[in-house]
């Protein structure tokens, strides 16, 4: 499914599709701990080294030289991704893109990167600790856009490098935990090969001046990048005590402890600023809090309204408000089930689950989306066509004997269940990939 | 972009289609507006349902009970024990927002009174950007249920979480309304 959204949206990327099944297939179960994760996404890299013909082409960048690395790190982001994902619905979003959300399809991986991060936050502590080295990364290429007003970007870049060595030093909880692992597992050298050229620079030693030609404010010095290089590189060993984040102070900076608890805190809010970014469409160009803010009043605000307009549409649609189908449904989802109740949700999520591969087709289709392809449909489907057909309406039929896997909807299958649906009046359908608009307005003609 | 779970979206329709099955009794003598409310407040109660766990979620379902009408529904789709849990009011809570609420109207009252004593020659860029900060921020907390007592990262956690279900039950609205307009559509051939 994955693999089908993102032909639509990278045709050219040929070469991509070996490297994206390998991962998916392998990383997608989530029993697996993050280290584990990240240490076969590791075996997995390692013989791909980094060459031009390895690098696939996902997110299209602005700059040819990072191109591998940022493709790797974005193939990187998106196994994280698909970790924490049950990865069912994911042409939802290009179906709610198409019809003109009017949002950006194709986000930097800079963003995602961190996005990715962000995200697994919400369902995952664990994850989200080791998703930051990703994130930082991520930080630190993106934190070649111009800085903002408060000068967040040097506080993120001293913060990238500073964590990447995995020494923060401030009493709290639970980063530490996930920094230090960082540091000593071998995620550290994911994220330092991930790294952007120029971050590479600074952690040499000899970007002292490469860092301070892209401080923008002069104020604040940061300590040299050498020193803490081979300072941190002891210290992360030692940071294997759990509840404390270790916060250095930096270089010309006051070190008492509220300022260093601003700083902390300044940095978590910059942090979720920044996932927000992620979440609100056409957010990108926007640096400042009073901007975002401001976009994300708005966004809230607009899918409130559409909450409301949603369901006076649904109101409108039904004026019994007796959803025929929804009561079965419901009564399946009750009823015990024997493979769980998965299946029956899942066969009413395949009525809803429309051809957002082709949201074209759906427009000037309208009236039989509903039986337009859905991506995934029960096997019940197949077990019903091969028996009586009673029932009259179509969408309650495959949701009662919902069971087992779910096959995808091939056309033979399709063919089976109109034939059954339309009372043994021979349909021949034929067999395209999505056979959407043309069966459809078959069946809207022979219904 | 981010994507809610599966589970959770099903989880969503789940609570939906069982908050639309209750109203969906009286069904015959409402008006347009009153089913719109009706199908509204189940979206809302089935989001919150669906999304357990979060501070907006506890704080939109006892918004939402304090509605008319909306008692039995949430009931119903919460469980009895669930709802009167919600009901019985926190030790301490009542107290906790007078005071707060006090301290707010004194705090606003003593920053005016400061203001007017001193009238800056020049607004500085920086005063200007936290105050466009701070107004932000308090409409964004009556945005979101529940955010007028967080502390502006936790509103910040709440708004990503908040978006993203928003998100989620559009989309599954939307879908919903669609699958019903071409069941009506079909019938009506």
């Amino acid at each position: 499914m994955t693999e089908g959204s993102c032909m639509a949206r990278h045709p050219g990327s040929a070469q991509s599709h070996h490297y994206r099944l390998e991962p998916t297939i392998d990383l997608c179960s989530m029993d697996m701990t993050v280290l584990e994760r990240q240490r076969t996404r590791l075996k997995w890299l390692k013989p791909q080294d980094f060459g031009g013909s390895a690098s696939t082409n996902l997110f299209p960048t602005g700059s040819q030289a990072d191109k591998h690395q940022e493709s790797s790190t974005a193939l990187i982001e998106m196994l994280s991704r698909a970790d924490g994902r049950d990865g069912g619905w994911p042409d939802l979003t290009a179906g709610y893109l198409a019809q003109g959300g009017g949002f950006e399809p194709l986000p930097e991986p800079a963003r995602l990167g961190f996005g990715t991060g962000g995200s697994a936050a919400a369902n995952n502590s664990e994850m989200e600790a080791a998703c930051r080295g990703l994130g930082q990364a991520a930080i630190s290429r993106s934190s070649s856009c111009p800085a903002d007003i408060d000068g967040q970007e040097e506080d993120e870049k001293g913060r990238v490098a500073a964590s990447l060595k995995g020494s923060f030093k401030k009493r709290k909880a639970e980063k530490a935990q996930g920094h230090a692992s960082e540091a000593s597992s071998p995620k550290g050298m994911v994220t330092e090969e991930m790294k952007d050229k120029r971050i590479k620079g600074e952690r040499d030693g000899d970007g002292d001046e490469e860092v301070s030609k892209q401080r923008r404010n002069d104020n604040n010095n940061t300590s040299e990048m050498s020193v803490e290089t081979t300072k941190d590189s002891s210290k992360a060993s030692e940071v294997q005590k759990p509840d404390y984040i270790h916060v250095r102070a930096r270089r010309g900076q006051a070190t008492d402890s509220h300022s260093l608890a601003e700083r902390v805190r300044r940095e978590k809010i910059s942090e979720r600023m920044k996932y927000l970014q992620d979440l609100v469409p056409g957010c990108n160009k926007i640096t400042g809090k009073a901007g975002m803010l401001d976009e994300i009043i708005n966004y809230v605000q607009s899918l409130q309204q559409q909450v409301e307009f949603l369901s006076m549409k649904l109101a409108a649609v039904n004026p019994r408000l007796d959803f025929n189908i929804d009561n079965f449904f419901t009564k399946e989802i009750f009823s015990p089930c024997n493979s769980s109740m998965v299946s029956p949700e899942l066969a009413s999520a395949s009525y809803l689950h429309f051809n957002t591969a082709q949201p074209a087709a759906m427009q000037p289709v309208t009236p039989c989306c509903g039986l337009d392809v859905p991506i995934s449909t029960t096997e019940a489907l197949r077990r019903t066509t091969s028996g009586p057909v009673t029932i009259p309406d179509p969408f309650i039929e495959p949701g009662f004997q919902g069971n087992g896997s779910l096959p995808t909807w091939d056309a033979d299958l399709q063919a089976l269940y109109n034939m059954g649906f339309l009372q043994g009046r021979p349909a021949a359908f034929p067999s395209p990939p999505f056979p959407g608009t043309q069966e459809a307005n078959n069946l809207k003609m022979e219904m | 972009m981010q994507e809610t779970p599966k589970s959770f979206r099903h989880e969503f329709l789940r609570q939906l289609l069982l908050g639309l099955k209750h109203s969906s009794s009286r069904a015959q003598e409402m008006s347009l507006l009153e089913r719109k409310k009706a199908i509204k407040l189940a979206a809302d109660t089935a989001l919150a349902m669906a999304s357990d766990g979060s501070h907006w979620s506890r704080a939109l379902i006892s918004n939402l009970s304090k509605l008319d009408g909306s008692q039995s529904l949430i009931k119903t789709m919460m469980g009895d024990e669930a709802f009167q849990k919600i009901k019985k009011p926190i030790n301490g809570a009542s107290a906790f927002c007078r005071k707060l609420g006090a301290r707010r109207v004194l705090k606003g009252y003593t920053m005016r009174m400061r203001e007017k004593k001193r009238v800056p020659p020049c607004v500085s860029a920086q005063a200007l950007a936290k105050k466009l900060v701070k107004r932000r921020t308090e409409k964004l907390k009556c945005l979101i249920p529940g955010g007028e007592f967080m502390d502006r990262y936790s509103l910040l956690v709440e708004a990503s979480d908040y978006i993203l279900s928003l998100k989620a039950q559009v989309d599954v609205m939307q879908r919903l309304a669609n699958v019903l307009a071409c069941k009506d559509i079909q019938l009506n051939e």
